[in-house]
């Protein structure tokens, strides 16, 4: 793999990832501030690792099923 | 009843006087017409505004019921709806440019049903651009303004849904939440909005931000008429398979029940940080008098609340983002600026951080039933905030500055994440004479407790019997 295309910051790493997904490039200002957000949600998802969830299933199909049982 | 007392007058006290055929329809829907033609203009609450429609829809309902055929408390009530829900032949614009010209081609399913029980609407409302941000700041309409301080922000992202429901431009309307856009607004604007319980309410043909995380809900001027609203619109439907068939019970008959007995939990992490002090002051106060009514208080903790806001931002990110795709690559700069910045900042979300986000949401619903399996509901704050002034993006709080599009939601997105049915009522004024808003949240599909909580606090309080004064005269 060529090093020079793996992205070494978040700057970049969003560079990358937007890369075909807007009709116009970021300026430079744009770019910068959705580095810093993204770095921000990283830090805070990150710190999720500090909980233990690799017991508990995704609620990827979420439902409110607690009440199911009393259907008319 | 006079012009005004026709505008303010609740649902609930106007029905049966439609009903004995001493107020008509057409009187009642003429008079909206005309406080939405003089007013709008300062409030921008409306996008569309369906004045022929209207008056051949109040003469309809007047002919019915002059010949008996009186279909129930909405029947002739006029009603306006977030632009976000789609009606057969009628501009759907989602507060966008990018929609400024699309025409629906069929009736979301709650428009099938409140065209059912016979409301009249008056038109579609003003909102933050495809319902992504708290605020309702609109680069292509023009920002709804507060009708309590017409500088400031009404809420959002159902903005023009609370300011026509507050200045008296609508006897109720209908908004999305999916991070607090009923509540939110509710709150900042001193009105009453409901978020029912995920799969409670239908959201085929209402335009999706996140599929997770998107509710329909009533915003109204009284939890009565909340309960009336949502009586019409809840329940199982087909054509939304994320809807529960759980029995749909009377609402308006639950406001009656007692709330003696019933065990509050007030959380003690998370919704009192940053808090305005007016704010904890008057949920302070909302609390004690709760208590006197007869409830039973206590403190309670949930212990994973400070990963809220990121997981729901990676939920509510990635989704909405799967949703523009398409629209993203080819009309990118057709978006408003923050907008445009969330769905891109989604766009960057990968696959293990949105499941990381999903599973910290399955640990947050546990912890939260866990404690809703020892008290009937929740108290919190809406906002820790009260309206900031329009084009200030960021506010002091305690002397730290909080960012206003992210603190807004602070209080209302963990219940997006969780789907628990909450609402927002008022519960008093700052000296400023801005609302306050208290959230009470209960177990899944119990909006029956839950509006009987909010009942019995505002039928012994004042705070909606006041009105903000037109500001046009």
């Amino acid at each position: 793999m060529d090093k020079e295309a793996i992205p070494v910051t978040d700057r970049e790493l969003v560079a990358a990832l937007l890369r075909d997904k807007i009709a116009q490039p970021l300026s430079d200002n744009a770019l910068q501030e959705l580095a810093r957000l993204y770095s921000q949600l990283s830090e805070g998802l990150a710190a999720l690792d500090a909980l233990d969830l690799s017991h508990i299933e995704p609620a990827v199909s979420f439902v409110m099923s607690e009440a199911e049982g009393s259907e008319d | 009843m006079k012009t005004e007392e026709l505008a303010f007058a609740s649902i609930a006290e106007l029905a049966p006087l439609i009903q004995r055929k001493e107020v008509s329809p057409v009187e009642v829907t003429q008079v909206h017409l005309d406080r939405i033609e003089r007013l709008n203009g300062q409030f921008l609450a409306y996008l569309t505004v369906l004045r022929d429609e209207a008056l051949a829809a109040a003469r309809e309902a007047e002919q019915e019921i002059a010949r008996g055929q009186y279909r129930g408390p909405l029947h002739g009530i006029p009603i306006a709806l977030k632009d976000l829900f789609a009606v057969k032949g009628v501009r759907l614009t989602c507060g966008s440019k990018i929609l400024a010209d699309h025409i629906a081609d069929s009736d979301a399913t709650v428009v099938t049903r409140l065209n059912q029980a016979g409301t009249i609407l008056l038109g579609k409302l003003n909102m933050h651009e495809f319902a992504w941000g708290g605020t309702s700041l609109n680069p292509h309409y023009g920002t709804p303004r507060n009708p309590w301080d017409p500088t400031r922000l009404p809420g959002g992202s159902s903005g023009g849904s609370t300011v026509a429901t507050a200045a008296g431009l609508a006897m109720g309307t209908l908004g999305t939440d999916t991070g607090g856009s009923v509540r939110i607004p509710a709150s900042l604007s001193g009105i009453v909005g409901l978020k029912p319980t995920y799969g409670r309410v239908s959201r085929f043909g209402v335009y999706p931000l996140s599929h997770s995380c998107d509710h329909v809900g009533p915003m109204v001027r009284t939890v009565a008429d909340a309960a009336v609203l949502l009586q019409a619109i809840a329940g199982p439907d087909p054509k939304d398979p994320t809807t529960s068939r759980a029995a749909v019970p009377d609402y308006t008959l639950a406001l009656r029940e007692d709330i003696r007995g019933l065990r509050l939990g007030v959380p003690q992490e998370y919704f009192f940080d940053d808090v305005e002090p007016a704010v904890r002051d008057g949920i302070t106060t909302a609390v004690q008098h709760l208590s006197s009514l007869g409830a039973v208080v206590e403190e309670v903790s949930i212990p994973s609340m400070q990963h809220v806001i990121a997981s729901s931002t990676a939920i509510i990110g990635a989704e909405a983002y799967e949703i523009h795709a398409q629209t993203l690559k080819t009309h990118s700069q057709d978006y408003g600026a923050d907008v445009r910045s969330r769905l891109m900042l989604g766009a960057c979300i990968q696959a293990s951080q949105y499941l990381k986000a999903q599973r910290f949401r399955t640990l947050l619903c546990q912890e939260m039933l866990d404690i809703l399996g020892r008290v009937d509901a929740l108290i919190t704050p809406t906002t820790l905030m009260t309206a900031s002034k329009i084009g200030e993006p960021t506010v002091h709080i305690g002397g730290k500055e909080v960012v206003v599009a992210a603190h807004i939601a602070r209080a209302t997105r963990p219940f997006n994440m969780t789907g628990l049915p909450a609402i927002s009522v008022p519960c008093g004024f700052t000296p400023d004479g801005l609302p306050i808003g208290l959230q009470i949240v209960g177990r899944p599909f119990e909006e029956t407790t839950v509006l009987r909580l909010a009942y019995a606090y505002e039928r012994s309080t004042p705070w909606h019997e006041r009105h903000p004064a037109d500001q046009a005269g």
